[in-house]
């Protein structure tokens, strides 16, 4: 080291190899969730779902689930009264989905727009849920509808999912069918009440009932197992000559 | 309204950030002015490393693997300064006390230190000797103007009256005797006590397990809005974007719902600012910014409640508890380890699972760089043990 007066801290030099630069292009997690992503230790979301796993990295659905669409429902402005006037912000609604089986809804303030949007697309990202298919009727061909009927409020809006028979479509409002569309469900009926003019309401609701569709333990879904002996009746001769002795 | 206040554009920063540069291998072997994350310590003299308590995990007592050894002399400071952190590997000592911890290690070897003012005299000299220089070619072409436009002035040809008559020497007289005081002994260095080396441990150094190495590249921190990594926006919708509906007075979104809930939950606004702040320099491992504040990686343990009040403010005053060594004075944040430090360390393992599990490691040490005399060997090597904060994932159960 030179006389020359000393800088604090670490030794700033010359980089010694060139290497990483293309590395940086590539996403570099910060969860273990994430590693074990980005090393294919886990390869669909599915397992995540399964052990209740928090997911704080958007780059994880990204990776887990290609093929992700998002729109942006809503845009409104918000307002607060501050000391010095009013301050505006903007708030965005976004849904994203794959169209088999996941949804997302994402709602974000920011005092830019892009800002709000990016927010709320990570936001529906990272809220990612799955969507329990079913039949309306009979058990033939890929699932097309929800397994069962099944409802969801938010502020004074209700919404209620109803199964319906392939060939009917989504029976629904503009911004509920979008929101199914993306689900990935085919025929369904809907019915809603409420101030269903609030979008973000609406959407929060529908969201919602679809969340409640894995809600249901529907007798397919019940676990086998064989039945056992009550204990009563196998140690049923014991506790007999057990209660004799005395 | 907390959430707001990360979209303030990003200054300057003075935070200094470690990027990987090369693999310790053979051919590249760290010295003591590296910093480098994995492989094996340097201590500041190779015969006198720290004493073993400070080397193994407080919770199963055996020896910890370096994770980072950072070369942090302070400004303005003539000795050499070093802060090591370990960190235990195994699975059950993870989010324990004592699983990781900080060292600050000085060394105020007399000699080097003599030697490095003596250098930075010889430097001070040097400029003051050009500026001397300067003066006296300066004073001489003001003559050489003179005796041109005023010719008729022909007594004095040489001298300018007004210029240093002590200009025409080449150097400084005081310079050499000030050299000269500096090198006698001060009143300080004569009352230092010299008798209380710490006597050396006699229990044989331990051997520490090293994760694979790799020499860092330090840089000051930069905000290229370019290299930024951000999700692509979408179009948005010119019939949305279009019917920015204002606000409805009656509009009921200040009922709280379940759904409001969830989306506070995942939408975690320091993590997010962590990530935000990350996504410029995504592969940085260390920041170092002394004095400044730590990038929280997430703003419900226990650590983060020493920086963030209930309210989640930032404190004015950190509650990094003292030094015990030294209690009437006061710690401040120096470094950070950063969780890309994990992928590089655990390269060539394939087991991440039972991998570490930190999101980041806080290292605070003594505003006085005060370690007690007797903590220092006969090598004048001191190690103390510095308060350093982990702050541990969200556990994942699979």
């Amino acid at each position: 080291m030179s006389g020359a007066p000393r800088q604090g801290g670490p030794r700033r030099g010359p980089r010694r190899g060139r290497r990483g630069q293309d590395d940086e292009k590539s996403w570099v997690p910060v969860t273990k969730l994430g590693r074990l992503v980005k090393a294919k230790k886990i390869t669909s979301v599915e397992e995540i779902y399964l052990h209740s796993l928090p997911v704080k990295e958007y780059q994880i659905i990204d990776e887990l689930v290609p093929g992700l669409q998002d729109k942006v429902m809503k845009v409104l402005s918000v307002q607060k009264q501050t000391r010095a006037g009013q301050r505006t912000r903007m708030k965005v609604v976004v849904v994203v989905g794959d169209s088999n089986g996941h949804v997302g809804l994402g709602i974000k303030v920011a005092k830019e727009l892009a800002t709000a949007i990016r927010g709320a697309i990570i936001i529906a990202k990272l809220a990612l849920i799955p969507v329990r298919r079913g039949y309306w009727g009979s058990n033939l061909g890929s699932p097309h509808s929800i397994a069962n009927k099944c409802s969801g409020k938010c502020g004074s809006v209700n919404v209620r999912l109803i199964p319906a028979p392939r060939g009917s479509g989504i029976v629904a409002s503009p911004a509920v069918k979008t929101m199914l569309q993306f689900a990935g469900i085919e025929d369904i009926y809907t019915t809603s009440s409420g101030s269903t003019r609030t979008t973000e309401n609406t959407l929060k609701a529908c969201f919602a009932a679809i969340g409640s569709t894995y809600g249901f333990l529907t007798p397919n879904l019940w676990k086998e197992f064989a039945l056992t002996d009550s204990p009563l009746d196998v140690y049923a001769d014991e506790a007999l000559a057990a209660k004799k002795r005395y | 309204m907390s959430e707001s206040d990360y979209e303030e554009e990003l200054g300057e920063s003075k935070t200094f950030l470690g990027f990987v540069d090369v693999p310790i291998s053979e051919t590249e072997r760290p010295e003591l002015e590296d910093t480098f994350i994995g492989g094996k310590p340097i201590w500041l003299n190779p015969k006198s490393p720290p004493p073993n308590e400070l080397l193994e995990c407080k919770s199963c007592k055996e020896p910890m693997h370096l994770l980072l050894q950072c070369y942090a002399n302070l400004a303005d400071t003539l000795y050499d300064r070093v802060i090591y952190i370990f960190g235990c590997d195994k699975a059950r000592c993870r989010r324990k006390n004592g699983s990781v911890r900080a060292l600050r290690a000085l060394s105020k070897d007399p000699d080097l230190i003599k030697k490095r003012e003596q250098e930075l005299e010889e430097i001070e000299n040097k400029k003051k000797a050009a500026q001397q220089k300067d003066a006296e070619t300066k004073s001489k072409l003001e003559s050489l103007a003179n005796s041109l436009f005023n010719p008729s002035d022909s007594t004095n040809v040489q001298s300018n009256p007004f210029s240093n008559p002590f200009a025409q020497k080449s150097s400084n007289p005081f310079a050499q005797p000030e050299t000269k005081e500096s090198a006698k002994p001060t009143y300080a260095e004569v009352t230092k006590p010299v008798e209380k080396p710490r006597p050396r441990v006699s229990a044989e150094p331990v051997d520490i397990p090293a994760y694979p190495g790799y020499i860092l590249y330090v840089d000051q921190e930069a905000f290229d809005l370019k290299k930024q990594k951000l999700p692509p926006l979408p179009e948005v919708d010119a019939a949305a974007s279009a019917q920015i509906s204002q606000p409805n007075p009656s509009n009921p979104s200040k009922i709280p719902t379940v759904d409001e809930n969830v989306s506070k939950m995942v939408d975690d606004p320091t993590f997010q600012h962590f990530s935000h702040i990350v996504s410029f320099n995504p592969t940085q491992v260390l920041r170092y910014d002394l004095n400044g504040s730590p990038l929280l990686y997430s703003s419900k343990d226990d650590v983060a409640k020493l920086f963030y009040d209930s309210n989640g403010r930032l404190r004015p005053q950190a509650l990094i508890p003292n030094p015990p060594y030294n209690p009437s004075s006061e710690r401040r944040f120096e470094l950070q380890l950063m969780p890309k430090a994990i992928i590089d360390l655990e390269a060539g393992n394939d087991d991440i699972l039972s991998g570490m599990e930190w999101g980041t490691i806080i290292v605070a040490t003594d505003l006085t760089d005060y370690i007690p005399d007797q903590l220092y060997d006969e090598n004048h090597v001191g190690y103390v043990e510095e308060w350093c904060g982990v702050q541990w994932e969200e556990e994942l159960k699979l």
